[in-house]
């Protein structure tokens, strides 16, 4: 996703997952299921949307290395490691904000909701 | 889809598979689990007697690293002729008429086999560190697998060097779903540059991890997913086993989140004769994020509708936080 997205969007998607997890523990096995994974995939696509401009500046940070990295142009090249460190960690957390570690959460304290 | 329940031909195909005269499949109920594969409980009634089996077959549009079901059963079967606790083979079916399409049948085993319950619920599994030997021990049984000419057959030859082969195969994959991730390049180039030097390789599992294996309440009953398995460097299984991707919610428990590396090494060490290269183990486990990330990716591409395609979706996602650990196992200045 490009552009921002406004915030009374993101509430909306907020409202949205809350709703389907306080449905699901009501309902059969095989809707539950479905509810929670409706709920996990809005709340991911929620933290996509809130961080996408982040996201698309640290990959442009990153650039296009993937023959260079093949060809062995940047072996310990510490500081290309830590822009895929910061451009994974920012995804990491919109996949499962429990991954990061308590310091890349603090080095990403701006992308809490 | 085909019904299994009153399938004439599917109880002609069992009664001939378990030299039964009377054959009814009296309910079948889809299993848990199985982004690659069905499984589908049968609870039949053969002679009068009451079995429960497993019937498994390809999801739809399976991914390109999984063995087929006929592979599979050639595998399992031999596990079981080694004394590996699986479940016992019943026989396989080639013919997509009967049931959809080919299957394979084993008799079920009872025992959870959710990775995040198993590691979370310590009322399941028996004494941990007993369970982490006995994982071990088991490991080296399939390690110690001598392919009679068919199983050879479905594996093919010993690659002259596996470390680096799964480098050049993780890469391709990556190349054949077009797909860049430079945090995935990185860990390749890191581990082309760091991969060990060619040794022994064995029939190895290939997802030997919790989740796909049963426990009860007393211990292990029987290791499941046999469509990865291959030839490979023995320490593929440990370092597999033992990555931070396969703990769940405990991730200071590092042999599978089930007990700490020592009786699980100590049980395989045991059992095989092997002695345990921390080393070599250590740059398996950064293949097996490397591995995992691929294969979440290859799930993201499949095919598929409703809430399946959903999941996929997330699967897909869970190369992220993947990437993420193998970024952090691979700084520079890391130990290799």
């Amino acid at each position: 996703m490009s552009g921002a997205v406004s915030e009374g969007a993101l509430a909306l998607l907020d409202g949205a997952a809350e709703v389907l997890r306080a449905t699901a523990p009501g309902l059969a096995p095989d809707a539950r299921y479905a509810t929670l994974l409706c709920a996990s995939a809005i709340a991911t696509a929620r933290r996509d949307a809130a961080t996408a401009a982040r996201s698309e500046g640290l990959g442009a940070a990153v650039g296009d290395v993937r023959d260079a990295i093949r060809a062995g142009a940047h072996d310990g090249d510490a500081d290309l490691h830590a822009r895929l460190l910061a451009w994974a960690a920012l995804r990491a957390w919109v996949a499962d904000p429990d991954a990061l570690t308590p310091w890349e959460r603090a080095v990403l304290d701006d992308v809490a909701e | 889809m085909t019904s299994f329940v009153g399938n004439a031909a599917l109880e002609a195909w069992l009664g001939d598979a378990l030299k039964a005269e009377a054959v009814s499949v009296e309910g079948a109920g889809k299993l848990s689990g199985g982004a690659i594969q069905e499984s589908w409980g049968l609870d039949v009634r053969a002679d009068g007697a009451a079995l429960a089996l497993v019937l498994r077959r390809d999801a739809e549009g399976t991914i390109e690293a999984s063995r087929s079901r006929e592979e599979e059963h050639e595998l399992v079967s031999a596990a079981w002729r080694a004394g590996v606790a699986v479940p016992k083979p019943v026989g396989f079916c080639r013919d997509p008429a009967v049931a959809g399409r080919p299957f394979a049948v084993v008799e079920r085993v009872a025992g959870v086999g959710y990775g995040p319950k198993i590691v979370r619920d310590v009322t399941l599994g028996g004494d941990r560190a007993a369970l982490g030997r006995d994982l071990g021990r088991q490991l080296a049984r399939i390690h110690a697998i001598e392919p009679d000419a068919r199983l050879a057959g479905v594996l093919g030859p010993k690659p002259a060097d596996p470390a680096r082969a799964e480098v050049a195969l993780m890469r391709a994959r990556l190349d054949d779903m077009g797909i860049e991730r430079p945090g995935l390049e990185w860990g390749l180039r890191w581990a082309e540059v760091n991969a060990p030097a060619p040794g022994e390789v064995v029939l190895s599992h290939q997802d030997f991890r919790t989740g796909n294996f049963l426990v009860d309440a007393s211990g292990l009953t029987a290791i499941l997913d046999w469509e990865f398995a291959g030839w490979s460097d023995p320490m593929a299984d440990l370092g597999w086993f033992c990555a931070r991707c396969w703990r769940f919610s405990r991730p200071d428990l590092e042999a599978g989140g089930i007990s700490d590396r020592t009786p699980f090494y100590a049980g395989y060490a045991e059992a095989s004769g092997r002695t345990i290269e921390p080393a070599r183990v250590h740059w398996w486990e950064v293949m097996a994020h490397i591995r995992w990330a691929v294969i979440a990716l290859q799930q993201g591409k499949r095919q598929a509708s409703g809430a399946e395609a959903l999941s996929l979706a997330l699967t897909a996602r869970i190369a992220d936080p993947v990437e993420l650990n193998l970024l952090r196992m691979t700084a520079p200045g890391a130990v290799a």
